[in-house]
């Protein structure tokens, strides 16, 4: 039981949802950028939450299953087919049977997407997780054209042609707000009043410099009244960097363990899976919240997921019932 | 040292940070790493990680753990006051390792050991016998996996890192930036003057102990000639 890559697509690899316990060492956690689209795709195969995933850009590969899989695309919004003759829509769970090719032929919306197989890759764990380290290239995998992956479980479809299950799920996650939540920093004390209101009140710009490691963000310069010279400290997912030019600058997946640049803020863990889907060129307006506030949100989220979930598993109980043929 | 001015604060709504500012001073990464081993020993739950750095300690812990309304900020307080009290009686029996690794500086493996030299108006035997007599401290890991921050280096080859860092650094050599000094464990960009190169493993990615050097590590340098060095 395997997928087969017939051409990779411009950044493929297997994600989950991270490598934490390393970082004393410079070991960063890695994993999915949007750890909702993730579990969404989970979440429709039947998964447990946090299977490795394949987390894919723009353009996107094109794959070949090569037995009857079951599985489901989440994050970015895409127009995608099977045999290049039926489309296949996103957030819902399709049977494929053996030999299909799946493409994907336009994006609408959005950075990143996810495709999950039900029970999940088989692979090593490097450090107790399947996401790639990009800079020593071990654990999970980053694909190229030809490579096989294989699937940890037999699936048979119980249908004679390719078919997709007749609900969807929605994401959670706002996307026509463009406000990006955040916790203040040690160094947000730093900056005048009026230059903390200027912050709040610009949009900023994703710039196109920007990847799993961080996001570069283009918008009004903010600078501290005077030069601070930092001792490194660690640093995590979210946090906002105020690089020496004045931009600030978001750590994501890819992130450093430790860094000197002054921290302005920290992007809201229930947050981050939103700004992981903007594209370069994509605005936002932070937006200060406390720590309780933030918690709060990220509960929510999870909450929301979790419901997900359950309802995944029960419907696909009667999968049978509940299935429709492709256009 | 200064262990009184300390300050406790959130980094972000998953970690929070003991901070003794801005300081590089052994004793205090010293407590900071005693502290870091005695929380690996808890092994709370809700820890993710625990980061040393030169001067600071971060916890990163699963927020979803606690119940909504739970007040991180009083939980990670007790969790580092606990391992505080326990740390500081177990502190004088830690012992520390010493780790030696050969370093060749030969101009062939060490694209900035003459600019570095004739910047401190040194011959490169003065700079090698500088460089190796001290033994430097692990003061924390960051920038690579298994890339460890050693210091202090002799103030006479203190020197600045390059503006622009090079595209590629090979993997072993060994720089300088500043008075800190380290090793890049494999290939990847850089801008730490490179005045040698060993042909240590630092960083095995199929051991369980993927990176050689960990915080709290005593290193010591030890020069070979560019006959005994192998890549």
């Amino acid at each position: 039981m395997s997928i087969r890559i017939i051409k990779s697509g411009l950044l493929d690899t297997v994600q989950d949802q991270g490598r934490y316990g390393y970082q004393h060492l410079g070991i960063n956690p890695n994993g999915a950028m949007d750890t909702v689209a993730m579990r969404m795709a989970n979440a429709l195969v039947g998964n447990d939450a946090g299977e490795a995933v394949l987390e894919m850009h723009w353009p996107a590969p094109v794959i070949q299953f090569e037995e009857d899989t079951c599985f489901a695309i989440s994050g970015a919004l895409v127009a995608a087919q099977i045999n290049k003759a039926f489309d296949i829509p996103v957030n819902k769970t399709i049977f494929a049977k053996a030999g299909s090719r799946l493409s994907f032929e336009k994006k609408q919306k959005g950075a990143r997407l996810y495709l999950a197989i039900q029970g999940g890759f088989q692979l090593t764990p490097w450090l107790h997780s399947n996401s790639t380290q990009m800079q020593v290239l071990y654990g999970g995998a980053l694909l190229k054209t030809g490579d096989i992956l294989s699937v940890k479980k037999k699936h048979v479809s119980p249908f004679n042609e390719t078919k997709t299950a007749n609900w969807h799920i929605q994401s959670p996650i706002d996307f026509s707000d463009k406000h990006i939540h955040f916790t203040i920093g040690k160094e947000w004390s730093l900056l005048d009043d009026t230059i903390q209101q200027l912050f709040l009140e610009s949009d900023y710009q994703i710039d196109n410099n920007s990847n799993r490691m961080g996001y570069r963000l283009n918008g009004t310069t903010i600078l501290l009244p005077e030069k601070v010279e930092l001792v490194s400290t660690a640093v995590t997912r979210g946090t906002i960097q105020l690089l020496p030019n004045g931009q600030p600058l978001v750590l994501m997946a890819d992130h450093q363990t430790t860094g000197g640049y002054p921290r302005i803020g920290h992007v809201i863990s229930a947050d981050i899976p939103k700004l992981a889907q903007l594209e370069p060129g994509g605005n936002i307006r932070f937006k200060e919240i406390s720590i309780p506030e933030a918690h709060s949100r990220l509960h929510a989220l999870n909450l929301h997921l979790k419901q997900m979930e359950i309802a995944c598993k029960l419907r696909m109980q009667d999968v049978r019932s509940q299935i429709s043929d492709l256009k | 040292m200064n262990l009184s001015a300390y300050e406790l604060y959130a980094c972000g709504d998953h970690a929070y940070t003991l901070d003794f500012g801005q300081q590089i001073d052994a004793e205090i990464n010293h407590f900071i790493i005693s502290l870091f081993h005695q929380l690996q020993k808890e092994a709370h739950p809700y820890v993710l990680d625990i980061i040393p750095a030169y001067s600071s300690i971060t916890i990163v812990y699963d927020a979803l753990s606690f119940s909504v309304n739970a007040d991180t900020a009083i939980i990670i307080r007790q969790c580092l006051t606990d391992a505080m009290l326990k740390a500081g009686k177990t502190n004088a029996d830690s012992s520390t390792r010493t780790v030696r690794i050969p370093v060749c500086y030969h101009p062939s493996l060490a694209p900035d050991l003459e600019t570095v030299c004739h910047y401190h108006q040194i011959d490169i035997d003065t700079l090698i016998a500088l460089h190796t007599r001290k033994t430097y401290r692990v003061f924390m890991n960051g920038f690579l996996p298994g890339f460890a921050y050693m210091g202090s280096v002799d103030e006479r080859i203190a020197t600045a890192r390059h503006m622009t860092p090079r595209k590629m650094v090979p993997e072993g050599s060994v720089g300088i930036a500043g008075e800190q000094t380290g090793i890049y464990p494999f290939a990847s960009p850089g801008g730490w003057q490179l005045i040698g190169r060993t042909a240590v493993k630092l960083f095995d990615p199929s051991s369980t102990t993927p990176c050689m050097l960990q915080p709290g590590d005593e290193v010591q340098f030890y020069s070979i000639p560019i006959e005994h060095f192998k890549a």
